[in-house]
């Protein structure tokens, strides 16, 4: 269970957000709403992940802001169409990378669920003091 | 809607319609009690769970919306649907522990009823069966209206025997079986809609000419089209990447399903395939929008007047008839999917939720009048979409917002978070609903409209966090009951 920190960051970047959203600065938006998700994962994690985890949702936010500026960065409208696998680049770069790197927060959290997530004495001591329906 | 003539495609509608009725007959057997009809007695096992998450999740609009959205402005939407690779393991992440655990230690059936058990309290729960009502009410009438509208194509009937037919379907199984005909015809439906989004990707890139063809095409229309973010620019998409990123852990007809897993530890594996099974279905989303978008550029079709019209006149006029078929009776079991797991939290939020939170107690024989209430929001909602086309457009778009505004700060964050109040839920859910009524109604009526394309649910989603912690902190701290706070740190 985390304490006020990671919640106190979620308001602040939510306030920042919807400023840069309002305003129309869009690569700021973008790396708002990825830091909010990695802050919303690092909420999920809680305070007993392991610094791997931790580590881990800190490179995934990193990865997906690198991601959203790849997408900014590799979009030249006026140019030739250079395609990487079929696709203009900055669109390659969500259809390629947006989308299977999403995957990563599945795969963490079926590698931490043991021993970080649920360990089954947590879930045994639950259950023996108040389930079922106790 | 064109009509489909096809008695191949006719015969995968009927046989679709038909297994509904099988469905809802052994389901019947299997309901007897309340817990049964909304949870399916926490006794899916994971398979039946992530298949049946995603079906809900992607419902007609992913379906027909979607390649529609493709077709109109491009890459934009596709930052709706990639994003589900991390948003549904996220939704796992944040909520599935604790909601599965909770509902094994109190007697929890629904969003409200984990709501009141969280903060206690009248305000929360009744406020979050509200806003679950107002969403339910809206997403049904278009799911209804799309079932009418893709019966009245494929048998070529008009729309009011169309729309009695699909109801009669669906109600039959949704009022007899409750969620356990819901689920296994998400199954079924879900299996399908996988098969089908590799299958017409394929035939996409055979009929556009691969890939790198369909680009050049595009690229030469208009480069911002086939650019990262559409036509409808940086912001918009960047605000769908929001909205729906994060939006998804809020949408309680996905999350509800977490709670009917019989075993917590299946948990561990069902975040990844849930996510890895929507990018497959992505698919078909994009590439029926882009391919049908090419052919137009090519003069190879005429423009289309409705873009909603993309996907099916793609599959009447470039899949094989048995594909065809299959995606259509895929198509109708995405839409009825939906409308099940929608009428079964609307009967949910009437019958037990809003009761209990303003008699303190639920209804008795709580099992009878959830199947009159299914029955009764079936017709309602037909209603609504039969003559009040303008409010269910409204409600229609306001639904994923409100939920994921509402749902998000209280039951997301309010279920890792400790120090988050009652006041605080109560206050977050109301912003959600007030914001995204008042700025869908403002824009729909050129009243006000928010800069940049920026979606109204996003904002909606970002005040409202703002809102639920802004307010938890300003609020004196509250003691949960024993077994809510050891559920808070577990």
């Amino acid at each position: 269970m985390s304490g006020n920190r990671l919640p106190a960051a979620c308001a602040v970047l939510s306030a920042a957000g919807l400023a840069a959203g309002l305003a129309g600065r869009s690569l700021l938006f973008g790396w708002c709403a990825i830091i909010l998700i990695a802050l919303l994962a690092a909420l999920g994690f809680g305070t007993r992940a392991s610094r791997r985890t931790a580590a881990a949702v800190a490179c995934f936010g990193a990865l997906f802001c690198l991601l959203i500026y790849l997408n900014h960065a590799l979009h030249a409208p006026d140019g030739p169409l250079v395609p990487f696998a079929g696709l203009p680049p900055g669109t390659a770069v969500l259809v390629y990378a947006v989308g299977p790197l999403g995957l990563l927060l599945g795969l963490l959290y079926a590698f931490s669920f043991d021993n970080e997530i649920l360990p089954k004495e947590r879930q045994k001591a639950f259950l023996d003091r108040f389930g079922p329906r106790k | 809607m064109p009509l489909a003539d096809s008695p191949l495609i006719i015969l995968c509608v009927v046989a679709y319609l038909a297994s509904c009725f099988g469905i809802g007959i052994w389901a019947m057997r299997r309901t007897h009690t309340s817990s049964d009809f909304f949870l399916a007695g926490k006794s899916l096992g994971p398979l039946v769970v992530v298949i049946a998450t995603i079906s809900s999740v992607m419902s007609g609009f992913g379906f027909v919306g979607g390649p529609g959205l493709v077709y109109q402005s491009g890459s934009s939407s596709l930052w709706m649907v990639f994003v589900a690779a991390f948003s549904l393991p996220l939704a796992f992440l944040l909520v599935g522990k604790r909601l599965r655990l909770l509902a094994e230690v109190r007697d929890i059936l629904t969003i409200p009823d984990a709501v009141a058990a969280r903060y206690g309290g009248r305000w929360p729960p009744l406020m979050m069966g509200l806003a679950i009502t107002l969403g339910v009410l809206g997403y049904l009438g278009t799911q209804i209206m799309a079932v009418g509208m893709v019966l009245r194509a494929v048998l070529g009937i008009e729309l009011i025997p169309a729309l009695a037919i699909g109801l009669g379907v669906l109600a039959f199984y949704s009022i007899a079986g409750g969620i356990v005909a819901g689920v296994y015809t998400d199954l079924f439906q879900g299996i399908l809609m996988l098969f089908v989004s590799v299958a017409v990707l394929l035939q996409c890139l055979k009929v556009g000419g691969g890939m790198t063809a369909i680009s050049a095409t595009l690229w030469a229309m208009d480069p911002e089209y086939i650019g990262p973010w559409g036509t409808r620019g940086a912001i918009a998409s960047l605000s769908w990447l929001l909205l729906f990123g994060i939006g998804a852990v809020g949408q309680p007809h996905a999350i509800t399903k977490m709670m009917m897993l019989k075993d917590i530890r299946r948990l561990k594996w069902s975040a990844l395939a849930t996510g890895a099974s929507y990018l497959v279905l992505a698919m078909l989303w994009m590439s029926i929008g882009l391919t049908m978008r090419t052919l137009v550029e090519r003069s190879a079709y005429p423009a289309l007047e409705d873009p909603d019209l993309a996907a099916p006149l793609f599959l009447l006029h470039y899949t094989p008839e048995l594909l065809a078929g299959l995606v259509f009776a895929g198509l109708l079991a995405a839409i009825m999917s939906t409308a099940d797991s929608f009428l079964n939290l609307g009967a949910a939020a009437v019958v037990r939720d809003i009761p209990k939170a303003l008699r303190g107690k639920p209804l008795r024989n709580e099992l009878y009048w959830s199947r009159v209430a299914t029955g009764a929001l079936l017709v309602l909602s037909a209603f609504f979409a039969l003559y009040m086309e303008n409010l269910i457009a409204l409600l229609g778009t306001f639904g994923w917002g409100t939920f994921a505004a509402a749902i998000v700060p209280s039951v997301a964050i309010g279920m890792n978070w400790k120090r988050a109040t009652g006041a605080g839920c109560a206050a977050s859910i109301a912003t959600s609903i007030v914001l995204n009524f008042a700025l869908e109604f403002s824009a729909r009526h050129e009243i006000y409209a928010l800069p940049h394309g920026i979606a109204v649910g996003a904002v909606s989603l970002l005040a409202a966090t703002l809102v639920f912690i802004g307010v938890s902190l300003a609020t004196p701290e509250e003691t949960p009951a024993e077994d809510i706070d050891a559920l808070l740190e577990v």
